[in-house]
């Protein structure tokens, strides 16, 4: 079953296109990555599944749910993490959580034990009695996941993490998604424009640009259909010249090959040649060269069909 | 997957047999009949919020005691200070407007029936607008300006009841307040009126005044407010409103004191059943009105 899914989903704002036509399911306990520049539409991705808009046409639907029609109740099941959205500067962060926990109708008992958990889980208990304004900007973020995990929801939306976050943070992060798409079983839809933190998180991907999903799917399925090669890298004693096709790149002969089936073939003619090697690799391209692989072809295929002059391909 | 009509419920997100329900409401029992437990601690949070703000604080403070004490006090001690030569007179517009009670008083006496009659009620019927748009102002504004809005609406509260609950806390805090800046008014008034040996004020008018004008002027006020939430970019732009809505209060002032009418017991009784009905009719617009889209509508455009 789809926990998330959304079927030519298009928002417009004042006439211009936030999202246009996007489609995308995730299934129950996945975890998908929607990564993309600024403008890209993310965040009014997250905003549409989270119920915080209606999508101008298309659909979207949550857990079964249509988001924009039964938020209160889909907020039952989700936890949402926006950027934009805070705690009260007001209270310490102990009780932002109690009443986070208390407005989500989470028992007393049952919202201290989880509450504890979760401040432990992410190392910010010491910064229990701060209020908002006392916390640096990686514990907040912490403390927005630990707010939209306090409910124990089936699905957690995240919008924008990574920005701003210390190393620590990020990790206290990746590590409690592990621990919840692991232990808890949820589903798991991060909108971001920092993607290698995305590729540590998620195992599926869309590469949203300006309100367009350009494609999905897996990293290895984007990467072959991005027409993004692997490459080779052989390591060789100092001053051997690498074999044919290889060109030297910070200390590793480097050569692109379609698949990794081809390096057995490519190590035995370099023995064979009597080179010494001593490291062979393959290099695979991280989600930010196959997204930027997708904008330049997006870009050659824009330049192809509309030219400069405004011409088709016949011309 | 044909393409959706705009607010129109999409076809493929049915309830599935077995689907798990979420957090939900407890049935409401007893005494929580009208507020959920969410309900409450939402009054509650706004309550402490409206207090932990100093200037909020000094706002809801200062304005009622300006207004019914300091004002009175000053106004007391200078008809006390009148010179009263034999024979002197109030104005006859202002003695036709205190219908014939003022007639047995001397001057100082008709002074001071005049000031408790004609201008304490307008300046007490200011105390539940200002107090009412203040809080309101940092209900809705102020929460939605800090971001907190937003992550309220990401809860299992129904939007509906996130502004009822405010919209209540509001009006019961400024009705409690205008009861409390009452209480001080009255002090202040039986004081002056022991001394200067007068009837005390406590009128039918003030009756009308107290139970019906001042909690349907708090709800009128406050739903006022949540209604040009969408419209405002800041706490200082919502509090500005407050002009608008003192303004009636100013024209009946004038009004009075220029002899067109008087605010008896009918004119106070009529204003309030018409600023009711309004006061409902406002209610329902604006909270027809929120809408988490509308609300976070300059949030979506940036995101967007």
């Amino acid at each position: 079953m789809d926990a998330i899914a959304a079927y030519d989903l298009t928002k417009i704002y004042g006439g211009k296109a936030a999202l246009q036509g996007v489609n995308l399911q995730v299934t129950e306990g996945g975890a998908m990555a929607c990564v993309g520049l600024e403008g890209a539409g993310k965040t009014t991705l997250v905003r549409l599944m989270a119920g915080l808009g209606r999508p101008t046409s298309g659909e979207c639907s949550v857990l079964g749910l249509s988001p924009g029609f039964e938020s209160a109740r889909l907020h039952g099941m989700t936890g949402t993490v926006l950027q934009s959205a805070r705690l009260y500067a007001c209270m310490s962060l102990w009780e932002n959580l109690r009443f986070f926990a208390g407005v989500n109708y989470v028992p007393k008992d049952q919202a201290i034990e989880r509450i504890s958990f979760l401040l432990h889980r992410l190392n910010i208990w010491d910064e229990r009695d701060r209020t908002p304004d006392q916390l640096s900007t990686g514990v907040l973020t912490r403390a927005g996941l630990a707010r939209a995990l306090l409910h124990r929801p089936r699905v957690v939306l995240m919008d924008e993490q990574g920005a701003g976050m210390d190393r620590e943070s990020a990790e206290m992060v990746r590590e409690l998604l592990g621990y919840a798409l692991r232990e808890e079983g949820i589903t798991l839809l991060l909108c971001s424009q920092h993607m290698n933190y995305a590729q540590s998180i998620c195992g599926s991907f869309g590469l949203l640009h300006n309100g367009i999903l350009l494609a999905r799917g897996t990293v290895e399925s984007l990467r072959a259909g991005g027409g993004v090669r692997l490459k080779a890298a052989l390591r060789l004693a100092d001053g051997r010249e690498g074999p044919q096709g290889f060109r030297l790149e910070e200390g590793f002969w480097q050569k692109e090959i379609s698949s990794e089936d081809e390096m057995p073939q490519l190590i035995a003619q370099a023995v064979g040649s009597g080179t010494s090697l001593y490291e062979a690799v393959v290099i695979r391209p991280t989600l930010e060269e196959i997204y930027r692989a997708y904008l330049a072809g997006g870009r050659r295929r824009e330049e192809f069909f509309h030219g400069e002059t405004g011409t088709g391909p016949q011309a | 997957m044909g393409r959706q009509e705009p607010g129109r419920r999409p076809s493929h997100a049915q309830k599935r047999p077995g689907q798990k329900q979420g957090r939900q409401p407890p049935q409401k029992r007893g005494l929580s009949r009208l507020f959920s437990s969410a309900e409450m601690l939402l009054v509650k949070k706004d309550m402490a919020g409206i207090w932990a703000r100093s200037s909020q604080r000094a706002l809801l403070m200062l304005l009622p005691v300006t207004l019914v004490v300091v004002i009175p006090a000053v106004y007391f001690v200078a008809i006390s200070l009148l010179p009263a030569e034999p024979g002197a007179q109030l104005p006859e517009a202002i003695v036709a407007l205190l219908s014939g009670t003022a007639e047995k008083l001397d001057y100082r006496q008709g002074w001071l029936i005049a000031f408790t009659d004609l201008l304490c009620p307008l300046l007490f019927l200011c105390v539940p607008i200002l107090t009412a748009a203040a809080s309101a102002s940092y209900a809705f504004v102020t929460e939605r300006e800090g971001g907190t809005l937003e992550t309220l609406l990401l809860t299992t509260m129904d939007v509906k009841n996130v502004f009822n609950a405010k919209v209540t806390n509001c009006t019961i805090l400024s009705v409690v307040i205008s009861g409390a800046a009452f209480v001080a008014f009255a002090i202040t008034a039986i004081i002056a009126e022991v001394f200067a040996g007068v009837r005390p004020f406590f009128s039918w008018d003030w009756l009308v005044i107290l139970v019906m004008l001042t909690p349907v002027l708090s709800l009128f006020s406050v739903v006022f407010v949540a209604m040009i939430i969408t419209r405002v970019h800041s706490t200082g732009e919502s509090l500005q409103t407050m002009g608008y809505l003192i303004l009636p209060v100013a024209a009946a002032y004038l009004a009075q004191f220029t002899g067109i009418f008087r605010l008896n017991f009918w004119i106070l009784g009529l204003a309030a059943l018409v600023l009711g009905a309004a006061a409902v009719v406002l209610f329902n617009m604006a909270s027809r009105g929120f809408t988490a889209e509308k609300l976070l509508a300059d949030e979506e455009r940036e995101a967007g």
